[in-house]
């Protein structure tokens, strides 16, 4: 792992302890290469990325007209 | 409206998961932040500025951090050459630099870092062609160094100033040959460089007991 990738990840882990998924899903993208292997990796990643999809979801939702 | 129920709760579920995940990770994040911050303690040591309480507190958050850890060659190597570069710059004459430089000396005593390999060379003759090798690694060297220290976007002056505080603070002659290139460089494009002179000529002095600088 090099010393840049190591660093997102680190970011990524932090920023999802903070429940920011949107910062979280930048660092899990340049980290992604790296971790292609990776299935504990990958479940974080898309779990993430599910999450970011439904809560757009959910925002349409809530903004659309009744 | 049980469509965003359902949203709902699978948002929750989400979340909760991605927290139980991320409760289970084990220590390697902590790690990078730690390497990152080694790196850092590093660039600020070239660049001639006091390091010892970061390097000290470095230490003491590190000091059983590689029990358990699964840390690649490429990571310790990583540690290994930041420290090695650290060591450099500590001035054992100072009883805090001298304990940090003891704790780094201990790091490799244990077998936490790997010692450099000692390589036995024949002593080259300088009029054979090695000194123009010699003479195009040093001049790589200090463009590796002059390009990280352009980070902050400093003036060549400050730059000059802070390359002499690191030729006066270390052993490594490179900084000394870095800011003598400076120097003439101003010098050409018609600045004042008396008082960077006489500096030079001080720090040539001490450190190579002659000076060179006209």
């Amino acid at each position: 792992m090099s010393n840049e990738t190591g660093v997102s990840y680190s970011r990524a882990i932090q920023a999802l302890k903070e429940r920011n998924y949107t910062g979280a899903a930048g660092f899990l993208k340049a980290a992604e290469n790296q971790f292609a292997d990776n299935l504990e990796f990958r479940i974080l990643s898309a779990t993430a990325g599910l999450l970011l999809a439904v809560k757009e979801e959910i925002n349409k939702l809530e903004n659309s007209p009744r | 409206m049980a469509r965003l129920e359902t949203l709902k709760k699978l948002e929750t579920t989400l979340e909760s998961f991605l927290d139980r995940l991320i409760a289970s990770e084990p220590g390697q994040p902590d790690f990078c932040r730690e390497l990152e911050t080694l790196g850092d303690i590093k660039r600020d040591s070239l660049r001639g500025r006091h390091i010892n309480s970061r390097l000290g507190n470095w230490f003491a958050r590190n000091n059983n951090f590689w029990e358990g850890s699964k840390l690649q060659d490429s990571e310790i190597a990583d540690i290994s050459n930041m420290l090695r570069e650290i060591k450099k710059g500590l001035d054992d004459s100072d009883p805090e630099s001298k304990k940090l430089s003891d704790e780094i000396a201990h790091w490799h005593e244990n077998r936490v870092i790997p010692g450099r390999k000692l390589v036995l060379k024949k002593k080259q003759s300088e009029n054979q062609s090695g000194i123009s090798e010699k003479f195009t690694e040093l001049l790589n060297k200090e463009a590796e160094y002059f390009s990280k220290a352009l980070d902050n976007k400093k003036h060549l002056l400050s730059l000059l100033d802070d390359v002499l505080k690191s030729a006066e603070a270390k052993e490594d002659p490179m900084f000394i040959h870095l800011a003598g290139s400076i120097i003439y460089y101003l010098k050409m494009r018609g600045y004042k460089v008396g008082p960077f002179v006489k500096r030079l000529k001080e720090i040539e002095e001490i450190k190579l007991g002659t000076s060179h600088v006209e």
